[in-house]
């Protein structure tokens, strides 16, 4: 048993103040003399017993009644599981998209992650401490450490499920950071409250973050409160995206689902277009592709918008809007060498090459593919390039890396394989002196280059890359081994966002963004040396999806939400004010920023989905935000992987159910006092007035007249 | 010294306690109000004998008198009529004599009516030994067992000396006090009242200790009349009383109590204090009355056994009893004295 406010204990000192009212009260009785009590004497001792018995039956209620009230000021608190010892305790609460995930009839696990929550808060016990944290792609830490728990509760009911997907191993560092700043003595808890997606965790963060639980003495419990509805059904679109063949330009939609959905159901296009309508047969674990052919316009700043009919329980992502800004020739610069080479002697970009070909032959890409070798490649086709494949670095010169380095700040794409000779990649690319402003992401290490086999592990297939490409029907991506890789050196940039990793894991493929472009390096070869990717079905896949998501650097105008927006505003007033008219109506003003020549809007965080539109004085331009596609599949966490990853931290995933029935035994027994107190007060207020012959007493009616004779008293008439 | 009773002074008396009365009544109804005028409304002179009446006029020699004058105008049909005189002579009857005083034995053998006339005995030594510890001093309502215990002893004493008894008082509390002799002279009433007016109860009650100091006072054997509450342990106390007895008196007592210490009726949860002690004792009523009445049920079923087995007359007397059951139970037992 524990209390919430020890402090009111203190009132049990009161307890002494019916001892000392017993001990030293004022005799209230006034004597009434009586002739003898010698003839009561052999009746008094029972008597004696009688008001003794009497007194203390009313002291024990007395006391009782201060005792209960000082309880119940203290508000004790029982849980069965609970230890007494006062714990700091973390409030993790998942605000991703996926908590939003509504019925119609049921709480959405959004609410009931709140309503569990700020019942958690309730069970505090004093002592405790709190912080409470929201996550969903990012960590927020709500509020640090307080000792009132409850002082949290407005700031918990105010969290809402957003748009981002659940990765709550990003939460991980701020735990790091509130457990450092913790006492060291305390045990912890973290106590999650999340529909606990598989995709929300990432194992190599997990360890990181064991890893150094390890080396801190507090004992670490985990909670996980699954809130998730069972198996919730959803359909999503889950990429969409432009090609041109000929003259004709059409619209590729990818829709998935999680689980079989009953009814027909419609991919609608519209936008800026006529509306066109296509049933689509539902798959459930794949992907049903559809296709509509584009009116004959000009396509160039049309918006297509695409959704999904009819809609289910998660909305958000059955609204797809596609930019055609970007359709037309993209501009792709193969960088190679005849230095480097793969052990069968073919050039290391045979593969990428090939793939960029088949794309482009077969309309997929609208591509101009400009092959070069490093050492006679010219700042210009540099510049022209939208998207860079680099797949070995044996000629790289120095003003070439300087320039990839300005191309990939401008906007373009930088896609980076290992291949040929592998110790040129850290004193070409890397950029010791700041690591986060490098090409490449980390320094590699092929010492101890690891031998073993390995499978990529913690895909992030909400990424736009990837998206496509889970479904094992159509991509082969994750069944790809790697031979060998090189092991990270250092640290990544908090930037830097890991989408795959080895399972020893090391990172596998990692997105880097630079200024306006971005950098994907895969930490693998383009030939078939270290891995057998650029052999498997899902390799030009990957090509295409690397080619549509980079060259959206130079002219982008698709987002997802969370991004911070940079958009290219050629030719654009460099002073005046830019307003930006976001999707639900508000107007922001911003400024542009100069990069390197070129005016910039700079948009951070953008939190709508929808079309937001860009004016200056007669110059308008539109972009799109989309939700990520990750918190789609709503496909559940194994918890007993999740224990392996957790070891030996212990960890227990609980429904709500189990978790209403554990903390049963934990109400909270002040009113049930205050009610005792009450039926108290009522028996000793009975006890003491009708049936306690010692209470209460009042004078007896025996007068006395001691008066002598023949002196008549006026006392006689009284 | 022996005085000559006459049917004269007898009615003279009763002059002047019919006008005593009426001097009570007038006071009392200038003392108390319509209410005591409301209970004084009737004629029936016995209401006079009501002790609380009587204290509300105040008690006095006078009163006694008036008391014991108007208790004997009651008992015109007594058996107890003439029994404390002798034969003297025989006189002439004239019209009007009473002829239950006629001789008709003498009238038979001379065929003359002559009235006998008898002469009065003085031999008759009474002892009123009155309690006077403080336990005495306790009562509820209009007096204290004091109170009542001394206008008893007063009229006792008016009685006694009515017929030509001498009567004597002896106060005893812890041990023997103050001691009147006994006289037969009505003067003699005066000394033995101012001796009870100075008198405060107090002390603890010690019979056998007082008895036995008075015992060796008592030089001829007469008759003793003992009030008191007897407040005291009973084994001694009967052993005390049986120690006059031994000594070949005659024996009455008055056991005096209160009404509350018959009824024990306090109605609350009281702190009762011991006159004699001091001593301080919570009481609950409803707890101890049913134990205590049983208790004072077997004391004097334990008195009233233990000396009436010694030929000790026992009368257990109440505050609220008039005063003309305790007058008569001595009449009673005066008849049965030895002279």
């Amino acid at each position: 048993m524990s209390f919430l406010v020890p402090g009111a204990l203190l009132g049990l000192t009161l307890l002494a103040i019916p001892i000392i009212v017993h001990l030293f009260k004022p005799r209230k009785m006034k004597p009434t003399p009586f002739s003898s009590l010698r003839w009561l004497r052999a009746s008094h001792q029972k008597m004696s017993r009688r008001i003794q018995w009497h007194q203390w039956i009313l002291f024990l209620m007395r006391a009782g009644i201060i005792t209960f009230l000082v309880l119940a000021l203290a508000q004790p608190f029982f849980r069965g599981s609970d230890s007494g010892v006062p714990t700091d305790r973390i409030v993790i609460v998942d605000v991703s998209r996926s908590m939003g995930y509504t019925t119609g009839t049921q709480m959405t696990p959004g609410k009931l992650a709140r309503e569990l929550a700020l019942a958690r808060l309730d069970k505090a016990i004093a002592g405790d401490r709190t912080a409470l944290v929201a996550v969903d792609s990012r960590a927020r830490v709500i509020s640090p450490w307080v000792d009132d728990a409850l002082s949290l509760k407005g700031k918990l009911a105010a969290l809402q499920p957003g748009l981002l997907d659940t990765q709550l191993s990003a939460v991980l560092p701020a735990l790091q950071s509130l457990v450092s700043a913790g006492d060291d003595v305390r045990p912890i808890e973290l106590v999650f409250f999340t529909d606990n997606p598989e995709a929300g965790w990432q194992q190599s963060a997990i360890q990181d973050f064991v890893g150094y639980l390890k080396t801190t003495p507090r004992q670490v419990r985990l909670e996980i409160i699954d809130v998730g509805l069972p198996a919730p059904a959803n359909a999503w679109i889950a990429s969409a995206s432009s090609y041109g063949y000929g003259e004709k330009q059409f619209v590729e939609i990818d829709v998935g689902s999680n689980a079989e959905i009953k009814g027909k159901h419609y991919v609608v296009i519209g936008g800026d277009f006529p509306e066109q309508r296509q049933e689509i047969e539902l798959v459930p674990g794949r992907v049903a592709r559809s296709e509509f052919q584009l009116p004959a316009l000009e396509l160039k700043g049309k918006i297509v918008k695409i959704h999904l009919e009819p809609g289910d329980g998660l909305a958000s992502d059955d609204t797809f809007y596609l930019p055609l800004s970007d359709v037309g020739q993209r501009g792709v610069l193969v960088l190679e060498s005849d230095n480097d080479r793969d052990t069968d002697g073919r050039l290391t970009s045979v593969f990428v090459k090939t793939a960029l070909q088949s794309l482009k032959d077969k309309g997929k890409q609208s591509v101009e593919i400009l092959e070069k070798q490093s050492g006679q490649a010219l700042p210009d086709d540099v510049s022209q390039a939208q998207v860079i494949f680099l797949t070995g670095v044996s000629d790289l010169s120095e003003p070439l890396v300087e320039k990839l380095e300005q191309r990939v700040r401008a906007g373009a794409g930088l896609v980076l394989f290992l291949g040929g000779d592998l110790t040129k990649y850290n004193a070409k690319l890397f950029n010791a002196a700041q690591p986060e402003l490098g090409l490449l992401p980390f320094k590699l290490k092929f010492g101890n280059a690891s031998e073993e086999p390995s499978l990529w592990t913690e895909v992030r297939w909400s990424h736009p890359v990837l998206a496509a490409l889970a479904d094992p029907k159509l991509s082969d991506l994750a069944k790809v081994i790697y031979h060998q890789h090189a092991e990270m050196e250092g640290e990544l940039a908090p930037a830097d966002r890991v989408l795959a990793r080895f399972q020893d894991g090391t990172p596998a493929l990692v997105e880097r963004p630079l200024a306006a472009g971005r950098v994907v390096f895969f930490n693998t070869s383009a030939s078939t040396d270290l891995s057998g990717l650029a052999k498997t079905a899902a390799f030009t896949p990957l090509i295409d999806r690397l080619v549509a998501y980079l060259a959206g650097g130079v002219g982008k105008s698709s987002w997802l939400v969370g991004d911070d927006v940079q958009l290219l505003l050629k030719d654009w007033d460099r002073q005046a004010p830019i307003e930006v008219v976001t999707p639900a109506g508000q107007t922001r003003t911003a400024n542009a920023r100069v990069l390197r020549g070129d005016p910039w809007l700079h948009l951070e965080n953008a939190d709508e989905t929808g079309i937001y539109v860009v004016k200056q004085a007669d110059k308008e331009l539109r972009f799109v935000v989309n939700v990520p596609r990750g918190d789609s599949l709503l496909a559940p966490m194994d918890p007993a992987a999740l224990k392996s990853w957790w070891q030996p931290v212990d960890v227990q995933t609980l429904t709500p159910d189990e978790v209403r029935e554990r903390w049963k035994t934990g109400e909270q027994s002040w009113p049930w006092l205050l009610l005792l107190v009450g039926v108290l007060l009522l028996v000793e207020t009975i006890y003491g007035y009708w049936l306690c012959p010692r209470v209460n007493p009042t004078a007896t009616a025996s007068v006395i007249y001691q008066r002598g004779l023949f002196r008549p008293s006026e006392e006689a008439s009284v | 010294m022996p005085l000559k009773l006459s049917m004269s002074w007898l009615r003279g008396l009763g002059r002047q306690a019919q006008m005593l009365f009426q001097k009570v009544h007038r006071a009392v109804l200038a003392g108390d109000g319509p209410k005591l005028a409301e209970a004084l409304g009737g004629n029936d002179p016995q209401r006079y004998l009501d002790p609380g009446i009587l204290a509300r006029v105040g008690f006095s020699p006078l009163l006694a008198k008036v008391v014991v004058e108007g208790f004997l105008n009651g008992l015109h049909k007594s058996p107890f009529h003439g029994f404390s005189v002798e034969f003297a002579e025989h006189r002439e009857y004239v019209p009007g004599d009473d002829l239950k005083y006629l001789d008709w034995a003498l009238y038979a053998r001379t065929d003359h009516f002559y009235i006998k006339r008898f002469e009065e005995e003085t031999n008759l030594r009474a002892y009123i030994l009155l309690d006077s510890s403080a336990s005495m001093g306790y009562g509820t309502g209009l007096l204290t067992k004091w109170d009542y215990s001394c206008f008893l002893a007063t009229c006792l004493a008016y009685l006694m000396v009515r017929q030509q008894d001498a009567a004597g008082l002896m106060l005893f509390g812890e041990k023997a006090g103050l001691i009147v002799p006994p006289r037969c002279r009505r003067s003699h009433l005066r000394q033995l009242m101012l001796t009870l007016v100075n008198q405060k109860p107090a002390g603890e009650t010690k019979l056998e200790t007082a008895i036995r100091g008075m015992v060796r006072n008592i030089k001829r054997r007469g008759l003793v009349v003992l009030i008191s509450d007897l407040i005291d342990d009973p084994q001694e106390t009967i052993r005390a009383i049986k120690l006059l007895a031994g000594h070949r008196h005659d024996v009455i007592v008055f056991h005096v109590q209160d009404a509350t210490e018959q009824e024990f009726n306090f109605t609350s949860p009281a702190l009762l204090r011991d006159l004699e002690t001091g001593e301080d004792m919570e009481v609950d009523p409803a707890t101890l009355r049913s134990a205590y009445l049983e208790q004072m049920r077997e004391l004097t079923a334990f008195y009233k056994k233990g000396l009436t087995e010694m030929g000790i007359d026992y009368q257990l007397v109440n505050t609220k009893q008039t005063y003309d059951q305790a007058l008569t139970a001595y009449l009673n037992r005066r008849s049965r004295s030895r002279k």
